[in-house]
């Protein structure tokens, strides 16, 4: 403010601000400190990702039914409008809180903030945060969690992963879901596989059908629980 | 696809800066996104139009640039301009860098191309009299 007074504008005159300022950093800054919370009370973060009906909410009751007994597990569910996965969590037996984002496509790290306050964060250890169907969106905005898994299954197509390099980019953990129905599907798994691995050569791939319960072990192990 | 969300904290930004110059009006804002955002340059421009519209920027221009990706090769230490691999991903309207063009490790961190800036305005003052 001082500057303008010396600078003796006169009315009228246009001026340059520089600003500089990554909108998206505030996101980025905030999943730090989300990241933090979670360290400080020993909670093990995972976002899970992945396009509507790819299985995410199955999947995480499925780890919950097994690991319940083992860890003390919250969910935070994201969802456009309804409550339907809330309810599924809590059916499988964890603490679960509802994201309800209206029109919005994606999970960010200040919904996280907020969903985090309203658990009692010294009685949990285990953490899943479920984010909205869709494969685009997530990929801006991290949430400051351990792990990111991406949830694909056969039934979206044999071009799934090629067609999202991004996300699978960011992904720790991609699970394959659904693999029962491969060859109804005339999907070839072992090139999904190869897929993921051409994009991103660090990221644990994981078949699974929660259906015929095949490969609970394999990610419950490349989720080191 | 989330344009309305950026283009609502751009917006923000812009109103906020211009309240506190005592701007009478914001006639330019110059914006850079990176090349890897999941945003649409178009739908951006359509949506700040859309949200700024009976507010100080309404006449506003909004010019968008988009910064190229850079990244950091964590075996090598080559820092640089990506290379992009493959037909298959040029058929495909995005590109992602996979590996280092130097020494091929996939291990490579992307540095720059993942911003949404708002680099700088133009704004025509008011002078209380």
């Amino acid at each position: 403010m001082q500057k303008n007074k010396i600078l003796k504008v006169d009315e009228g005159e246009i001026l340059d601000i520089e600003i500089e300022e990554d909108l998206l950093k505030a996101n980025k800054e905030l999943a730090s400190v989300n990241r933090k919370t979670f360290d400080l009370n020993n909670i093990k973060s995972v976002n899970v990702m992945g396009a509507i009906g790819s299985g995410k909410t199955s999947i995480i009751q499925w780890l919950i039914k097994e690991l319940k007994n083992k860890y003390k597990i919250a969910v935070i569910a994201g969802d456009v409008t309804t409550g339907i996965d809330a309810e599924r969590i809590k059916e499988a037996g964890a603490e679960s809180i509802q994201i309800n984002t209206g029109r919005g496509c994606h999970l960010d790290a200040l919904m996280i903030r907020k969903a985090i306050k309203k658990l009692n964060l010294k009685e949990i250890n285990l953490l899943f945060i479920e984010n909205v169907g869709n494969l685009i969106c997530p990929a801006d905005f991290p949430l400051g969690t351990h792990l990111n898994m991406v949830v694909v299954s056969v039934t979206e197509g044999p071009y799934m992963i090629i067609k999202h390099p991004f996300i699978i980019k960011e992904a720790d953990i991609v699970v394959i879901n659904k693999i029962d129905l491969a060859d109804q599907m005339e999907v070839n798994v072992n090139k999904l596989v190869k897929d993921v691995g051409r994009i991103n050569s660090s990221a644990k791939v994981v078949t699974t059908s929660v259906k015929e319960g095949i490969g609970l072990n394999g990610l419950i192990e490349a989720l080191k629980l | 696809m989330h344009e309305f969300s950026i283009a609502n904290a751009i917006l923000q930004k812009i109103l906020n800066v211009a309240e506190k110059s005592a701007a009478e009006e914001i006639k330019e804002a110059n914006i850079s996104i990176g090349e890897l955002t999941f945003l649409n340059k178009e739908q951006l421009i359509f949506a700040l139009k859309v949200l700024s519209k009976e507010t100080k920027a309404e006449k506003c221009k909004f010019n968008i640039c988009v910064i190229k990706t850079k990244i950091k090769c964590l075996n090598c230490g080559y820092k640089g301009k990506a290379v992009y691999e493959g037909p298959e991903y040029h058929i495909l309207n995005f590109k992602i860098p996979l590996n280092c063009p130097k020494c091929k490790s996939k291990k490579i961190k992307i540095v720059e191309g993942k911003e949404v800036l708002l680099k700088n305005l133009k704004i025509k003052i008011k002078i209380p009299k």
